[in-house]
């Protein structure tokens, strides 16, 4: 499992691996780890994931990850004993259905090395996690992930208003609205 | 800082392994620590091409012999090892074999520009009944052919089948001249063959006069005296490259360490040794180091009891 120190230790160690090997990669992130990164929580996290990867600075969705980069994370891995699968491909489909608007205008950038990351901020983060915690059920992760994140009524309801643009369908809504009432908000269904 | 082999430690252990082994063969001059160990002449030619850049003397003495005795070498086996090895050692070789033809006409594998080595004029025919020169002696009786690499690697373990691919990795012979080679053998009795499949189609072979040959041929390696040198020469010339390029930072390094064994790891798996590494930075490099070196001493046959 990943803490903050040993994901931030990994990262370093991969971006200098990667600079050794002669490789730059630019990646976007999103998920509990990005959030570890960000600072904005703290649980262990299994691994890292990568929702797209930059190219001429345009996003381009990853069906794994390119060979070198999985090996230089691998060989990373089994070196500091975090196993070799802590840097994944996350959910790239969400790159299908359109990421919220102004989302690579709100990434956080961090470098280590040859590679650099563009965390998905919190205000998209919040929105993925909910459309998730839907998704996934009141016993995911992704729901107390929300808690731990204390969110405002006003980030929640524009993580909704996203939500719902990736499914318009009535039980999806339904079960958004037992989602936002589970975190607090019992007046969700007036908002979107 | 990682605690890093130390690149002329490495070379000096490959340095001694390679003048042991040229000294079993009759090249005068060294200590002769691998006296019932089988040796395996042609990776340990490429090898010496490669090596003989760290030692000028090395590569004159390994070159006079070669020229001497290129009856004894053969070019088909160079020419089927010589691609598992990297690309450095290959032109070390290319320029090594473009000297030999100079003298000699020998159809060895390798272009390059021959290099600029003189003759010593002290090799002579080498002692044959050495126990670490089997295969000089088989190739002698068998000639320099797929017939002699098999007996030699049947020789320590007369019990035990072999396959038709095991048997080419070792000998560094390709299947089809192994299987007729393994006909001729079994016609003449030195080896029985075996159907493995239902369908008939796919057979093993064993030694069936072990206790003849070994009578006939003498002085023998003890069974496990031979080794299987072109593993162990690709892992150690591998290692020296690791040691030249290694990083200076210590997490790079591990996960280069990482790379290496898994680069290596079925030359490893024959070998039957792999390094155990911890976990961490410090321990990867610490336990890599360890195994490195305590492998090459073991095999340059400088490790003492207790070791």
């Amino acid at each position: 499992m990943l803490d903050p120190g040993s994901l931030e230790a990994a990262l370093d160690a991969l971006g200098r691996v990667l600079a050794a090997r002669g490789l730059a990669y630019e990646l976007v992130t999103v998920g509990g780890s990005s959030l570890m990164l960000l600072g904005l929580l703290r649980r262990p996290t299994r691994d890292l994931d990568v929702v797209a990867m930059v190219e001429s600075g345009q996003y381009v969705k990853l069906r794994e990850l390119p060979q070198p980069l999985l090996e230089a994370a691998r060989d990373v891995g089994d070196a500091l004993g975090i196993g070799p699968r802590w840097l994944n491909v996350g959910p790239s489909d969400l790159l299908d259905f359109g990421l919220p608007e102004g989302f690579a205008e709100r990434t956080a950038v961090r470098r280590y090395g040859s590679l650099t990351l563009r965390l998905a901020s919190r205000q998209d983060q919040l929105a993925l996690k909910l459309y998730a915690a839907v998704d996934q059920g009141p016993q995911s992760k992704h729901l107390q992930d929300l808690r731990a994140l204390e969110p405002k009524h006003e980030e929640l309801v524009a993580a909704a208003r996203w939500a719902v643009t990736h499914d318009p369908s009535a039980p999806f809504r339904s079960e958004l609205t037992a989602a936002l009432a589970a975190l607090g908000m019992g007046d969700a269904d007036v908002h979107f | 800082m990682p605690t890093s082999i130390s690149k002329v430690s490495l070379r000096a252990l490959a340095l001694d392994l390679a003048w042991s082994l040229w000294a079993e063969l009759g090249v005068s001059g060294w200590t002769r620590r691998h006296r019932n160990v089988a040796l395996d002449l042609e990776p340990l030619i490429i090898a010496t091409a490669y090596l003989g850049a760290l030692d000028s003397r090395l590569l004159e003495e390994s070159f006079d012999w070669c020229v001497t005795n290129a009856r004894f070498i053969s070019a088909v086996r160079l020419k089927n090892l010589l691609p598992s090895f990297e690309l450095p050692v290959k032109k070390a070789f290319g320029s090594f074999a473009a000297a030999v033809k100079k003298h000699r006409s020998v159809s060895w594998p390798g272009d390059g520009k021959p290099l600029r080595v003189l003759r010593t004029g002290r090799s002579t025919i080498p002692d044959l009944h050495r126990p670490a020169l089997v295969q000089l002696r088989l190739r002698a009786v068998f000639g320099v052919s797929a017939r002699a690499e098999i007996v030699k690697r049947m020789l320590p373990e007369p019990d035990r089948p072999f396959g038709v691919s095991e048997l080419a990795m070792y000998t560094a012979y390709g299947k089809d001249n192994l299987s007729d080679a393994l006909d001729l053998l079994s016609l003449a009795g030195f080896v029985s063959r075996n159907v493995m499949t239902k369908a008939g189609n796919v057979y093993v072979f064993q030694s069936s006069a072990a206790g003849r040959l070994s009578a006939l041929l003498g002085e023998l390696p003890a069974r496990d005296g031979y080794p299987y040198w072109a593993a162990r020469f690709r892992v150690l010339l591998a290692l020296i490259y690791f040691a030249e390029g290694a990083s200076t930072d210590a997490a790079v390094r591990a996960a280069e360490i990482q790379r290496f064994t898994g680069q290596m790891k079925l030359d490893l798996r024959w070998l039957t040794t792999y390094p155990r590494l911890r976990r961490g930075v410090d321990a990867v490099n610490e336990d890599f180091d360890k195994w490195a070196f305590g492998l090459l001493r073991r095999w340059a046959g400088t490790t003492v009891d207790g070791d």
